[in-house]
């Protein structure tokens, strides 16, 4: 059998010497989407950062095997490049830098890695534009500096959008659901469920149930205080909602 | 006949004033026109140098700009032209955008190689040298105004002018193409001092782009200091863009002063790359109500380059409005100077002027001395400064990162984005791409020239 397309065994980090994550283990397979679920503070966007490779993020123990290989010792380009895509919480406004130049710059990057030939400007603007019609974001946002003035809506849409130009192996959305009003939830879960597939998993991190009622688990598991304490199917999404996460924790704890 | 170098040059008379170096370049004056009220204004101008001196780190406007080093060159007043590169001065500006041109070669007027076909009637341009008449009482005011400033590059450059041009737009005349100044220069030993002077008047409801460059060919060390002095009329419209890529020994103390009257409108792009020891100073003073400036600064600087960025900017009337952001990217041991100063005289009420200088250190020992002032003696104001200097931001770096762009690239695009926004602020689409993609070479450790 193929190795899983991500195998978390016993992961423990720190930020700032402070322990978030305590022997978190977990394995998601290609076509699946996996749900983490947790109160605030429980280590979910700690995973989401030390798994894109992010500084200050200090791994103590365990190991993280993407497609076998130890991902842990990448640099964050080369995570990306091989296919590891997280969809930030608070995407970064960069000022100056044109939208349209970056995500050729970074489309390219990732297609020079993988042999293809780059696109020039014209071939990429026609791509860029179609993918960002079928999100709802105006194209004259590509024109305007990397999520300056963008509302929250439209830098989480921004991210999906990269997230579909980049076509990753590994998609981790880490609270893509915050912010966003219902309409702007459809469309970002559309773009999401767009992109599911059998030569992709996703990894869903989020605080409350009802981005899963548009992007539906195949499996969830309950963070608390850096470790899963409980992992079941999509009705354990509905239980930590109705039950709330102190019960829910409680009774796994039980 | 050869000049002395400083070692071997007399005292001075009386000795040089308070904070003047222990150094005094006498240059050769050229005869330029020969009408006397020329003739006497340079001989005031040249009293004021020999009063003011060569400035030392002691004057105030100078605590940050050695020119230790500039005392330390053998100099001789520039007399051999350099034979241009015409392929280079071709690269200058997009190639798309028609424009007259003059051509400096160290200093001295290129007739050969000037574009002034097809200038509108009202707009006259002649070399220095010949300012007669009309031209030759603008000369003479423009001296006589260094002649009482207190600036003694402005000072020394008016008494020793070789050449330079004079610019007149009648009122209401409107170039439809930019005005290109190139100013080429070349060393050899001992190095050439070079003091081109360009003069400009704007009459009411005229509108230009003047365009100056400031090229160096080879590698050979040379002094320049180009002296743009600007005239701008009522409701007069002009754009200044400097870009200055001298050569890698060159020492380039510039000074522009703009003079801005009644609803006139000002606008300054500076893009500094090339050169040895910098200064570009420039001074706008709004002289009369409803006048607007906007200054824009992009100044790179790497190995042990020294840039320093003087501006002044006096609201010397009600009602105007100064806007001003200068941007900077060091590495290795660059040193970059920012001296920002807004001054509100008594009476310039509802003064609306903001300034912002931020910094990007690309190295631990890049280095930069930022100093916004703010003088106000008006009372109903409304005025603001800041200044900021650091390493790129890391979260930034992450996110082109985590997108798989590779580390120094991520940095590239980030620090062309960052200068990048000032240069845009220029009125002229086509122009800002050019500039943005010579940053971008730059960046890229790509040299140019040379």
């Amino acid at each position: 059998m193929a190795a899983p397309l991500l195998e978390i065994t016993n992961l423990h980090a720190t930020v700032e010497g402070k322990s978030i994550l305590n022997g978190l283990s977990l394995s998601i397979a290609l076509g699946e989407v996996h749900a983490v679920m947790g109160p605030n503070g429980s280590g979910k966007s700690t995973l989401a950062h030390v798994l894109a490779g992010r500084e200050g993020y200090q791994v103590t123990e365990g190991s993280v095997l993407y497609q076998g290989r130890d991902l842990l010792s990448m640099s964050p380009e080369e995570r990306a490049r091989d296919g590891v895509f997280l969809a930030f919480q608070y995407p970064v406004e960069i000022p100056g830098v044109n939208t349209a130049t970056f995500l050729r710059t970074a489309v390219n990057a990732v297609r020079k890695h993988q042999g293809l030939s780059e696109y020039d400007a014209m071939q990429f603007l026609k791509l860029v534009r179609d993918a960002a019609e079928r999100l709802g974001m105006p194209a004259e946002m590509l024109k305007r500096a990397v999520n300056v003035g963008f509302s929250g809506g439209e830098k989480k849409r921004h991210e999906i959008l990269q997230m579909a130009l980049l076509a990753p192996k590994l998609a981790i959305l880490d609270e893509t659901d915050s912010g966003l009003d219902i309409d702007a939830l459809r469309q970002v879960s559309d773009g999401i469920n767009g992109l599911r597939g059998a030569d992709r998993g996703m990894l869903v991190i989020t605080h409350y149930q009802r981005l899963l009622d548009y992007v539906r688990p195949d499996r969830v598991h309950v963070l608390s205080k850096g470790r899963i304490v409980r992992s079941g199917g999509p009705e354990l999404a509905i239980e930590l909602e109705e039950r709330g996460y102190a019960d829910t924790v409680a009774s796994a704890a039980a | 006949m050869p000049t002395p170098s400083p070692a071997q040059q007399p005292e001075r008379a009386r000795g040089p004033a308070r904070g003047a170096l222990p150094f005094a370049y006498a240059g050769r004056p050229t005869p330029i026109g020969g009408d006397p009220m020329i003739v006497e204004a340079r001989a005031r101008a040249h009293a004021r140098y020999e009063e003011l001196g060569l400035p030392s780190t002691r004057v105030e406007a100078w605590k940050y700009t050695n020119l230790q080093s500039l005392a330390k060159l053998e100099l001789m007043p520039a007399e051999r032209l350099p034979a241009i590169d015409l392929e280079r001065i071709g690269h200058l500006l997009p190639k798309e955008l028609r424009a007259f041109r003059i051509v400096f070669g160290n200093g001295r007027w290129r007739s050969d190689l000037a574009h002034l076909d097809d200038l509108p009637a009202g707009c006259r341009i002649v070399p220095l040298r010949e300012a007669t008449g009309r031209a030759a009482k603008i000369v003479s005011g423009s001296l006589d105004r260094a002649a009482n400033g207190l600036s003694s590059i402005n000072a020394l450059n008016a008494a020793y002018a070789e050449d330079g041009a004079i610019i007149h737009l009648d009122p209401g005349t409107r170039l439809d193409a930019p005005l290109h100044l190139v100013f080429v220069c070349q060393g050899t030993e001992p190095a050439p001092a070079i003091h081109p002077r360009v003069v400009l008047v704007a009459e009411a409801g005229s509108a230009l782009t003047l365009i100056e460059s400031h090229i160096g060919q080879g590698e050979g060390a040379y002094w320049t200091t180009p002296v743009i002095d600007l005239l701008v009329g009522p409701e007069a419209q002009l754009r200044h863009v400097k870009f200055q890529d001298e050569g890698p020994s060159a020492i380039h103390l510039g000074f522009s002063e703009a003079l801005i009257d009644r609803n006139a409108f000002y606008e300054h792009l500076l893009i500094s790359v090339g050169g040895r020891l910098v200064r570009n100073e420039l001074r706008a003073k709004l002289t009369a109500e409803g006048g607007a400036v906007t200054l824009n600064g992009a100044f790179l600087g790497r190995g042990r380059q020294h840039v320093d960025n003087t501006t002044d900017i006096v609201h010397a009337a009600p009602r105007c409005r100064s806007r001003e952001v200068y941007k900077g990217a060091l590495d290795h041991q660059a040193r970059g100077v920012f001296q920002g100063r807004i001054v509100v005289e008594p009476g310039a009420q509802q003064t609306d002027g903001h300034q912002l200088t931020r910094t990007i250190l690309l190295s631990d020992s890049a280095e930069i001395d930022a100093k916004p002032m703010l003088e106000i003696y008006a009372d109903d104001v409304k005025c603001s400064h800041g200044a900021t200097a650091g390493a790129l931001d890391p979260d930034w770096v992450h996110y082109l990162r985590a997108r798989g762009i590779g580390e120094v690239e991520a940095r590239r695009l980030l620090v062309e984005g960052f200068l990048g926004e000032v240069i845009d602020g220029v009125g002229l689409p086509a122009l800002a791409q050019h500039y943005r993609a010579r940053v971008a070479r730059w960046l890229g450790g790509e040299e140019e020239g040379a």
